[in-house]
């Protein structure tokens, strides 16, 4: 397929978010996601061309003749910031509709939930791509029943689908805690990056166990630490304009 | 230009734009679905589509936990007919979500009884 089809198509659908995103979580919030998010998926895409792999792990390669940035399909990073996007959005909205009482506004069950729901994109575009040449998985070496990483998902392998989820945990823990929790203005709060760096680097070092202990962290903090999002150029018509200064070094 | 004396534009790109998410997601969904069938013809790719399409759904009805009761519903209904078991598998993201939120639900609850809101 013509590549510039993807790359016209997801150049529409980000400026469409970007615009979605500045309207209901103010200007700021749009242009450090969406800035955070590009470095983010071409960096962490290209780093997996250098990553030791365990024995038997898939590994993809771009397809031919699509347009790359370093070692990955330019399609999929865009792919991976529209995904992103649209999993936190609807992750908010399904837990403003499930009668939480607050849940909607918490930080955690957020980063939870978008990251069960960036899977669930990862499973339901990964075969279509891989059939039409946008990547190729495990060139020459296709995991049997019964290996590690075998999947039942036909063309997608199951680590594609929990690995996906968990860059989303890795990417919004961090964006929220840093950009939107009531510490956004502590001096420390780059401090916030580190669990999640650390969880990321060590999925290098053992895949599950590291993955089972970040995401029982996870569960922890969403189920006793109610930590609020804030967007501090929301819009919300009840409570005036947009984009109100707040002094710095402020904590809520 | 095409008048219509009752439409109010602002209000019509405010909603259009409020959408704007589940029009991607549709739009994604429809191309790759569309792909699946006519390109590479491989009309079970469609069920992997399946728990994004009820994920989306919890996002716009009133109550998401239909959705996963109707999920749940959707599955005894394969068991029956013999494929249960694909697609326990292929609804996992349903499941887990459906599950979070209970769990969640029920922990919000206890906290607001336990020391109050």
């Amino acid at each position: 397929m013509n590549p510039y089809v993807f790359i016209t198509t997801g150049v529409l659908f980000i400026a469409l978010l970007f615009v979605h995103c500045s309207r209901t979580r103010g200007r700021r919030i749009a242009i450090s996601f969406f800035s955070a998010a590009v470095v983010f998926a071409v960096a962490r895409e290209n780093l997996n061309a250098f990553l030791p792999l365990y024995e038997g792990m898939p590994q993809y390669v771009p397809g031919p003749g699509v347009l790359t940035l370093g070692n990955t399909p330019v399609g999929i990073c865009m792919g991976w910031i529209i995904t992103a996007y649209i999993s936190w959005t609807l992750a908010e909205r399904m837990l403003h509709r499930v009668g939480t009482g607050g849940a909607p506004d918490l930080i955690f069950p957020v980063v939870m939930v978008s990251a069960v729901i960036v899977s669930a994109f990862a499973l339901a575009l990964e075969a279509t791509g891989s059939e039409i040449g946008m990547w190729i998985w495990n060139p020459g070496d296709v995991p049997k029943p019964g290996d590690r990483f075998y999947s039942i998902f036909k063309e997608t392998p199951l680590i594609s689908l929990v690995g996906w989820a968990n860059v989303m945990t890795v990417f919004l823990f961090g964006f929220l805690m840093v950009e939107a929790s009531p510490y956004r203005w502590a001096p420390w709060r780059w401090a916030f990056l580190v669990p999640p760096v650390v969880a990321f680097v060590m999925f290098v070092v053992d895949f599950w166990p590291t993955m089972a202990v970040w995401w029982g962290l996870l569960l922890a903090l969403a189920l006793f630490w109610p930590l609020t999002i804030h967007y501090p150029g929301r819009v919300v018509e009840a409570e005036g304009p947009a984009d109100e200064p707040e002094p710095a070094g402020e904590k809520q | 230009m095409l008048y219509y004396p009752n439409m109010d534009r602002e209000k019509l790109t405010n909603s259009l734009m409020r959408a704007a998410p589940f029009i991607v997601l549709g739009l994604i969904l429809l191309g790759s679905g569309l792909i699946d069938v006519l390109r590479v013809g491989r009309i079970e790719f469609l069920l992997f589509k399946l728990p994004l399409l009820a994920l989306a759904l919890m996002g716009l009805v009133k109550r998401p936990l239909y959705v996963v009761a109707g999920a749940a519903a959707f599955l005894l209904a394969a068991y029956a007919a013999g494929h249960g078991e694909r697609i326990l598998w292929t609804f996992y993201p349903i499941w887990i979500v459906g599950g979070f939120m209970l769990l969640l639900k029920l922990f919000l609850a206890l906290r607001v009884r336990v020391i109050g809101r």
